[in-house]
């Protein structure tokens, strides 16, 4: 690297600091005051007091019996947190005024009119503690303003199972339509079989990964929760597979191609990486693999493909 | 008369069915309890999407049965059995690798919940157990959750996936037409059978407290019958044993004694026993006769193979039975393989997450795993004949072991700087280093020159020793070595090692504008250097002599191999480094092999730089919208279909115009490249959807998807292949491949092309629901998948074709129709008790000639398959 390079880089890194300086100092000295502000828009008001689930099953007796039914009753069983965090108030804030008020005042947490963000708030106070719900500010559902009640419906689910909307695939499907047709293809995953749910591979909730993906138990890619004959370690590794990852020569979904492979012909995706080049390593094929001799594929004598514990070209 | 096949899955069945009644036995006990107690709230069935995915009758739920009280409990129930009938033309193994669903009685779908009414039950709260598919379908699952509130929460997952595979148009030589014999395959050389059992349980206790621990076990068995090759001279097809079995024990503590904080320490240990064995021998399997099919001149069976070697006459007596081979082609007399790793995985992961700082919440975690593979008791024999090196035997024993050590660390952190501003950073790392070394022990023997009018394979392996084979080594007794044959005794370690450094970070800035919009956008860098390493180390490689040509002065055959004489060498004065003439005429090699790396290299230092961009639009309550973008480049890449550049937008919005109705639609659009002249690698794959959900009425509902798929691949590959290529078009190829590797060494192959691979697709999908009466509902649909796809076959005589891009290559996977109707009718006859019709229909239809034009046919690849699935069901 050259000096004038070398400048570059240490001007930019300088620069780079800086920012990150006056940004974290203007996060400090404005943290307080807007915390302040966020809290104000979603707190109750001071003079509001909880009056307890009996109350609010006086008039609202079908959201009663759902939550009655839910999960969510065994917060009147445990009073460690007091009010705040038991029964209908424990979501909907002390209902005092609201009951004065004869239903006229909202109740302080009225979901169908909070945000996206405040609605997750609201959930993940009780739930963020969970880890499957730990990265969920992180995720790419909460950037988009996917919020809890999207997926979840707390009075009306249509599964028992986690008070979802209704069921998988099906509500995933609502917003990832062009995901569907992979799994109609003649190979897929067995997804809409049942077989398969899109939380096996995917957190709803968020991962610290791209598309959400979960990870094997390892730290390894997800595929090899299942396919664990893959996994390894080998003593000849296709190098790929680890470095690259399945879906270097898979598409996981669902394909028109055996195997789920990226391409039809399964030489053809061999060769995409065996041909020689300047700064590849993969070895190109050699000079008496004749294509026009044999129509056959790679895997016919390279049949431990994703990695051999005793030959270096995968014949056993 | 039945075949082959139909008969092997009549045995299958009829072991499904048998398993089947007992446990339909058990469920009626269990159904049979409550069910004296039951107060008549049967109800109607509801249709279930899930319904139509497979088959008509198959994952039902349990409607909306309100159940009894029963002591402290509510309890539900429901259980559906019944009969499946089905019948199917065409190609029948495509059917099984795509359906294969058969008939037979099937416990279709069960289940039972109770739920405590003051919520403090005496052993549990709540408990759920459903499941289906059970008495022979390929899927199978139950699944049992309970729960006492504060004092645990248990969940277990029982699958059994029936994997079968049968697809004859990959891994299939397809030898051309006017080989001898005619080796017509109608089925997979890798086709499968196997069961894959997988159990999960997890049982978290004092899920309430601030100390919780998490308990887990996890099991997996896959096995079953299944075929492989191996490549001796020739493909034989193996009979392959599949065992691999997986426990997974996991415990976990989770400590919430900070305020908004939990920390957390996890313990994995995973043990995979790999106990698949491999061997050449005659059976019927998969319906096909896998047996040798010839036999030598003595009687003896022999295995000439899948795809016939280079040998011109493979048959020197075809009027026999079997057929006489020729004792000197590439065959097999016996093959075995065995070997059983074993491989325990312990990984430690300590993570955290905590809101204890005001607007700031933060999660992360590190992990590290140390694998450890070790195969003891690898062992390969082989008999038989390899034309090519001449090799009668080989054994090869040894022992392997390899290890992983990886970690791992990730952080996130979310700063809601304002209610409306807020900043995301994720860092994550990962680190693993993968050596692996192969001690093996080899011992080949060669073939005996011909004598007394038997030759190869009617001979016994040559033994070298001074009797058998004295000097000047040319007696027709000894080894028969030529300039291709390998060490005739090798003592070594292969030594591998891989390893990895990935770095990245994610820095966004989001901005709430109001409740309706937001937008945000960012940068990530990625940084990934990959080292590997690769050496061959031979305590002893030793070259006996022998053969025709064989002298202990002149050119021997000794010196081949890593002992090879340079040109114009004088034996044994110019033996390479490493090599010594030993008093009994063999050459010995120690060391490590020329090509060895004797050090880990660097073989990738890879920096990857993104834009990220996107918002989300909240226009009404019944309106949304959000948009991602991700601009990707990096200056360098591993492999060649490693994109360097990379754009991925995605698009996804909901409209609910009406409370009845719902509109989706989403985008997804991957564009990448590898545009460096020598890879000249581009991709998209291009997806749109649309879909409309519409519930006017209780009693009617219909719903619409459509979606269109276009994915299209391109590089540049290089090939060997005999013949001129002429008459490509402009800009396809060329017979000239001028690629080089790292060290500047041109392509030992010579011919360049540009592959393509296109695929179209069209998915059509449209479900209705109707219900005239009360009793009476109609759920009725269709699915279709309409693909067109082209790709480039490697093989020159495609390419010569005038129509190159729609040659050769089998359609099977390019160009098909694909259609799934399906009605299912649901009488609710009293109190709880349905009647339940359902018809399932699976046409597929290749589009094009299913056979390459030169090559032995291969037969239809459509199949149309009708289930019809009557059962009853019951629920309280």
């Amino acid at each position: 690297m050259s000096a004038d390079a070398r400048a570059v880089k240490r001007g930019a890194a300088a620069t780079a600091l800086l920012l990150m300086a006056v940004l974290l100092g203007w996060v400090v000295v404005a943290a307080p005051a807007t915390q302040q502000k966020a809290g104000a828009a979603a707190a109750p008001s001071s003079k509001a007091e909880y009056v307890g689930t009996d109350t609010c099953k006086t008039c609202h007796e079908d959201q009663f019996k759902s939550f009655e039914i839910s999960a969510h009753y065994r917060t009147l069983l445990d009073r460690r947190g007091g009010p705040a965090h038991q029964g209908c108030e424990a979501c909907h804030g002390p209902g005092s005024e609201h009951v004065n008020s004869g239903g006229q005042t909202p109740v302080p947490f009225d979901f169908a009119k909070l945000s996206a963000r405040a609605i997750s708030e609201r959930c993940l106070d009780c739930h963020r503690t969970g880890h499957e719900q730990m990265n969920f500010f992180a995720s790419q559902h909460a950037r988009n303003a996917v919020t809890c009640t999207d997926c979840h419906s707390i009075h009306h689910a249509g599964e028992n199972k986690f008070l979802l909307v209704k069921d998988q695939p099906q509500l995933c499907f609502t917003c990832h339509r062009e995901v569907q047709p992979s799994f109609r293809m003649p190979f897929h995953h067995r997804v809409l079989e049942g077989m398969v749910r899109c939380t096996d591979c995917h957190n709803p909730h968020g991962t610290f990964f791209p598309k959400q993906l979960r990870t094997a138990a390892a730290g390894d890619q997800v595929c090899f929760t299942c396919h664990v004959d893959k996994q390894g370690p080998f003593v000849f590794e296709h190098e790929p597979v680890k470095t690259e990852g399945c879906t270097a020569c898979h598409t996981p979904h669902g394909s028109p191609n055996p195997h789920l492979l990226r391409v039809a012909n399964v030489n053809q995706l061999c060769l995409q990486c065996h041909t020689v080049s300047s700064f590849s390593g993969a070895p190109g094929t050699p000079s008496f693999h004749n294509q026009a001799a044999k129509y056959q594929a790679c895997t016919l004598c390279h049949t431990q493909i994703h990695g051999s514990n005793v030959n270096q070209f995968f014949f056993q | 008369m039945a075949s082959d096949r139909e008969i092997w899955y009549a045995v299958q069945n009829r072991r499904s069915g048998l398993r089947l009644l007992a446990v339909v036995a058990l469920l009626g006990l269990t159904v049979a309890v409550p069910a004296r107690a039951q107060s008549g709230n049967g109800s109607d069935r509801t249709p279930d999407p899930a319904a139509k995915t497979s088959d008509a009758a198959a994952p039902q739920e349990a409607g909306t049965a309100s159940g009894i009280d029963a002591g402290n409990y509510h309890l539900q129930s429901s259980v559906e059995a019944g009969w499946r009938y089905s019948n199917f033309t065409g190609n029948l193994a495509n059917y099984d690798t795509f359906v294969n669903l058969h008939e037979g009685p099937r416990l279709l779908n069960f289940s039972f919940n109770a739920r405590s009414l003051n919520h403090q039950g005496l052993l549990f709260d709540s408990l759920s157990l459903n499941g289906f598919g059970f008495g022979g379908d390929p899927d199978s699952v139950a699944r049992l959750r309970m729960a006492k509130n504060r004092w645990y929460e248990l969940d277990a997952l029982f699958r059994r996936d029936k994997y079968f595979w049968d697809y004859n148009l990959l891994a299939n030589p397809l030898n051309p037409a006017g080989a001898y014999p005619p080796f017509t395959i109608n089925y997979s050389p890798h086709a499968l059978d196997l069961s894959r059992r997988m159990t999960d349980v997890q049982l978290t206790l004092l899920p309430q407290s601030r100390v919780r621990v998490r308990l887990g076990y996890d099991h997996e068995l896959l096995q079953g019958p299944s075929l492989s090759t191996v490549h001796e001279g020739t493909e034989a097809q193996l009979f392959q044993n599949w065992k691999n079995t997986t426990d997974l024990y996991h415990a976990g503590f989770d400590f919430l004694f900070l305020p908004r904080t939990t920390l957390s320490y996890d313990q994995y240990v995973e043990h995979f026993k790999g106990d698949t064995s491999w061997a050449d021998v005659p059976l019927v399997l998969f319906g096909q006769n896998n047996s040798f099919g010839f036999q030598l001149a003595n009687g003896v069976p022999v295995d000439l193979g899948i795809s016939p070697g280079p040998c011109a006459a493979p048959v020197v007596n075809p009027s026999t039975t079997p057929p006489t081979a020729n004792p000197l082609c590439s065959a097999y007399l016996s093959y075995t393989r065995n070997g059983r790793p074993r491989i325990t995985i312990p990984t430690e992961r300590f993570s955290f997450q905590s809101s204890y700082v005001p607007n700031l919440t933060m999660t992360g975690h590190i992990s590290y795993s140390d694998a450890d593979n070790t195969m003891a008791d690898y062992a390969e024999l082989f008999a038989g004949y390899i034309a090519r090196t001449a090799d009668r035997t080989a054994t090869t024993t040894g022992l392997a072991k390899a290890k992983r050590v990886q970690v791992q660390g990730d952080w996130t952190a979310v700063y809601q700087v304002t209610g409306k501003f807020s900043i995301l950073d994720t860092l994550n790392y990962n680190s693993f280093r993968l050596p692996g070394q192969f001690g093996f022990a080899a011992v080949q023997l060669f073939a005996q020159a011909p004598q007394g009018g038997l030759s190869g394979m009617l001979l016994p392996p040559a033994q070298f020793n001074s009797s058998t084979c004295p000097p000047p080594y040319t007696a027709p007794t000894c080894p028969q070595h030529n300039a291709s044959s390998g060490p005739d005794v090798a003592l070594g370690s292969n030594l591998r090692y891989l390893g990895q450094d990935v770095r990245s970070n994610t820095f966004q800035l989001q901005y709430d504008f109001s409740s309706h919009f937001g937008a945000r956008v960012g940068y990530r860098y990625l940084k990934r250097r990959i080292f590997d390493y690769n050496a061959v180390f031979y305590t002893a490689e030793i070259f006996y002599p022998g053969g025709r040509v064989g002298t202990v002065t002149g050119p021997a055959t000794a010196a081949r191999g890593d002992c090879a004489l340079p040109p114009n060498g004088t034996f044994p004065q110019s033996l390479p480094a490493g090599c010594t003439l030993q008093p009994d005429g063999s050459v010995v090699f120690t060391g490590f092999t020329p090509d060895s790396d004797t050090a880990h290299s660097l073989a990738a230092d890879i920096n990857g730089h993104s834009a990220l961009f996107g918002f989300w639009l909240r226009p009404a309550g019944n309106f949304r919208l959000s948009a991602d973008v991700e601009l990707f480049s990096a200056d360098h890449a591993f492999t060649r279909i490693t994109p360097r550049q990379l754009r991925h937008y995605t698009v996804h919005s909901s409209y609910t115009p009406v409370h009845w109705a719902q509109l989706d639609g989403s985008v997804n659009l991957i564009e990448s490249s590898d545009n460096v002249l020598e890879v000249q690698g581009r991709e998209h794959n291009r997806t749109y959807g649309f879909s409309a959900v519409l519930t006017p009425h209780s009693r009617f509902s219909f719903d619409l998807a459509y979606t269109y798929g276009d994915i299209f691949t391109q590089s540049l590959v290089c090939f060997a292949a005999s013949g001129a290529l002429s008459g490509l078009p402009t800009g396809f190829g060329t017979n000239t491949c001028v690629l080089t590797d790292p060290d500047g060494n041109p392509s030992p192959v010579p011919i360049a092309a540009l592959t393509v691979y296109q695929s179209k697709s069209h998915f059509a999908s449209a479900d209705m629901m109707v219900q005239p009466l009360r009793q009476v509902t109609f759920t009725l649909g269709y699915a279709g998948s309409f693909v067109r796809g082209t790709t480039a076959y490697v093989s020159p005589s495609t390419l010569l074709t005038t129509n190159f891009l729609y040659a050769n290559t089998p359609w099977g996977p390019l160009r098909f129709n694909y259609h799934q109707p399906y009605v299912i009718m649901t009488v609710s006859v009293y109190k709880g008790l349905s009647y339940i019709a359902g018809w399932n229909y699976y046409g597929y239809n290749s589009r094009g000639y299913a056979d390459p034009l030169t090559l032995t046919p291969l037969g239809t690849q459509d199949f149309n398959g009708n289930t019809m699935t009557l059962s009853v069901r019951y629920a309280f």
